[in-house]
């Protein structure tokens, strides 16, 4: 009598099936498959995805400072350096979305229109609107999960320095400006068609913004909210962010659906 | 109508659903990083299968692993025809469909459309130079020069418009007609000198005296509705 083991790959397969299926029932297999293969088609694209987290990473762990402990107010000064360490992830890993904003969607967003390989896409079935969503919502998702998991991995490693409210509302505004920094990038890269050019601009932009150490400044609001943690105006950054970064969204939708393509 | 370009006035309604249609552009910009097998997965994952029992792989003599990067013009042209057969298009829209391609495969590929358009009951739409092709896919013909119409061509009564004919020696055959008192027009093709006839009934008596004399007929050919109206809208 022969028995069937199930081994790991038919659990792979059954799980693709599945979420193909999921796909299909949302109608958004061909806006899938066209986002593969315009946007995330090499392992260098897959891989760049993590760049965030690979920065943040490596700045935490790389970190030269150390505490000065011939001085008073020990208890103080450890949980400045922890603060420090967490906000020395945060920043690192924003220059790496920065990085990859600039990339996918002020350079290549616009790249693809620019070459016609969308409107290729756009012929063979796909929605515009789906496709612009799906993307967003897959470039912010990946970003915003593997944000997560390094900050839970950092904040652990580093003796659990926020309460688990702090840290919600850290983590609630790096999301925020995340949302933010997307709406800027498609809203650049939709109002000038030139790829070098929106690349260029919106990497100038916000190296500006945050090179902005102004802790009072609207741009370091913005760009660094994740600093503004405990300060008075929380939610009103937290709130303002998020409109803001919707808006440029919206807008840039705006654009977006009325641009012609070429094929 | 593919939702690319917004219309300065008015709609056009197809009543069909997008994912039923398929284009076949000028220059076709396929996803390059794909080989030929992987073309062939997307397009079924987008589309369904092919319906007919063909392998258009051997058909269209791509290999597998071939990148679409490495493809010819013609082979690329061919990958880009591949949608057309898979699932059931309402709508096919094709823009120059066999450039680049070489006579064999030509031909088996228009084929191959034809068997299609008709299995799937779809529409076409095609811009083409080749008066060949337009013929073979319709039977109404609308004629366009600079976005207004020219000419409308209904090629369901082919009722025929003379013929042309090309011979090794002209002189000795327009003297051979003249004999026989047969009308001819003297005309330029393509191809070169030709005669135009509009009695064939009458053309044989001509023909066999001519070829009697040792003379040689190279081609004789029926001029259709099209290329009638085509030689009246250059002239």
């Amino acid at each position: 009598m022969s028995s069937e083991s199930l081994t790991l790959n038919d659990i792979l397969k059954a799980v693709e099936k599945k979420f193909v299926h999921y796909e299909k029932k949302l109608g958004i297999r061909t806006e899938k498959k066209a986002a593969e293969n315009l946007m995330f088609h090499t392992n260098a694209h897959m891989s760049m995805i993590l760049l965030p987290l690979y920065f943040g990473l490596i700045a935490y762990l790389f970190r030269g400072n150390a505490i000065n402990v011939d001085l008073g107010q020990f208890s103080l000064r450890l949980t400045t350096f922890q603060e420090n360490n967490l906000f020395t992830y945060a920043l690192f890993f924003k220059i790496g979305i920065l990085v990859i904003l600039t990339y996918y969607v002020t350079y290549h967003w616009t790249e693809i229109k620019r070459d016609n390989t969308y409107g290729y896409w756009l012929a063979s079935g796909v929605d515009r609107m789906k496709f612009f969503i799906y993307v967003i919502l897959g470039l912010l998702s990946n970003l915003i999960f593997s944000m997560i998991f390094g900050l839970i991995i950092v904040n652990s490693y580093n003796s659990q320095i926020f309460t688990l409210g702090e840290f919600v509302i850290v983590i609630a505004l790096i999301i925020s400006n995340m949302i933010f920094l997307t709406g800027l990038a498609f809203f650049v890269s939709e109002s000038i068609n030139h790829p070098e050019a929106s690349g260029f601009i919106f990497a100038l932009i916000s190296a500006i913004s945050i090179s902005n150490t102004n802790y009072d400044s609207i741009s370091n609001k913005l760009f660094l909210s994740e600093l503004h943690y405990n300060s008075a105006d929380t939610m009103l950054i937290l709130i303002f962010s998020n409109i803001i970064g919707i808006t440029l969204i919206l807008l840039s939708y705006f654009l977006h659906r009325r641009k012609d393509i070429n094929l | 109508m593919l939702g690319l370009i917004r219309p300065t006035s008015g709609t056009i309604e197809l009543g069909v659903n997008k994912s039923e249609i398929r284009v076949v552009p000028d220059f076709p910009i396929l996803p390059k990083h794909l080989n030929v097998d992987q073309w062939y997965d997307t397009l079924e994952d987008l589309y369904g299968p092919v319906k007919r029992n063909i392998d258009l792989q051997t058909i269209m003599r791509l290999n597998g692993r071939w990148k679409l990067k490495d493809l010819s013009a013609g082979q690329t042209r061919l990958a880009a025809l591949m949608p057309i057969f898979f699932g059931r298009p309402q709508l096919i829209i094709m823009d120059e469909p066999t450039n680049f391609l070489d006579v064999v495969i030509r031909e088996r590929i228009l084929n191959l459309i034809k068997e299609q358009l008709v299995q799937t009951k779809s529409k076409v739409i095609i811009a083409s130079h080749r008066t060949d092709e337009i013929e073979l896919f319709a039977s109404e013909i609308i004629l366009q020069s600079r976005g207004k119409i020219v000419g409308n061509v209904s090629l369901k009564h082919d009722a025929s418009l003379g013929y042309h004919v090309r011979v090794n020696d002209f002189d000795t055959f327009e003297k051979v007609l003249k004999k026989h008192n047969m009308p001819f027009e003297q005309t330029t093709t393509l191809m070169g000198k030709t005669l135009k006839i509009n009695d064939l009934g009458r053309l044989w008596g001509p023909l066999n005296d001519f070829t009697a004399k040792g003379g040689i007929l190279f081609n004789l050919s029926a001029i259709g509705t099209l290329q009638s109206h085509i030689g009246d809208l250059s002239s």
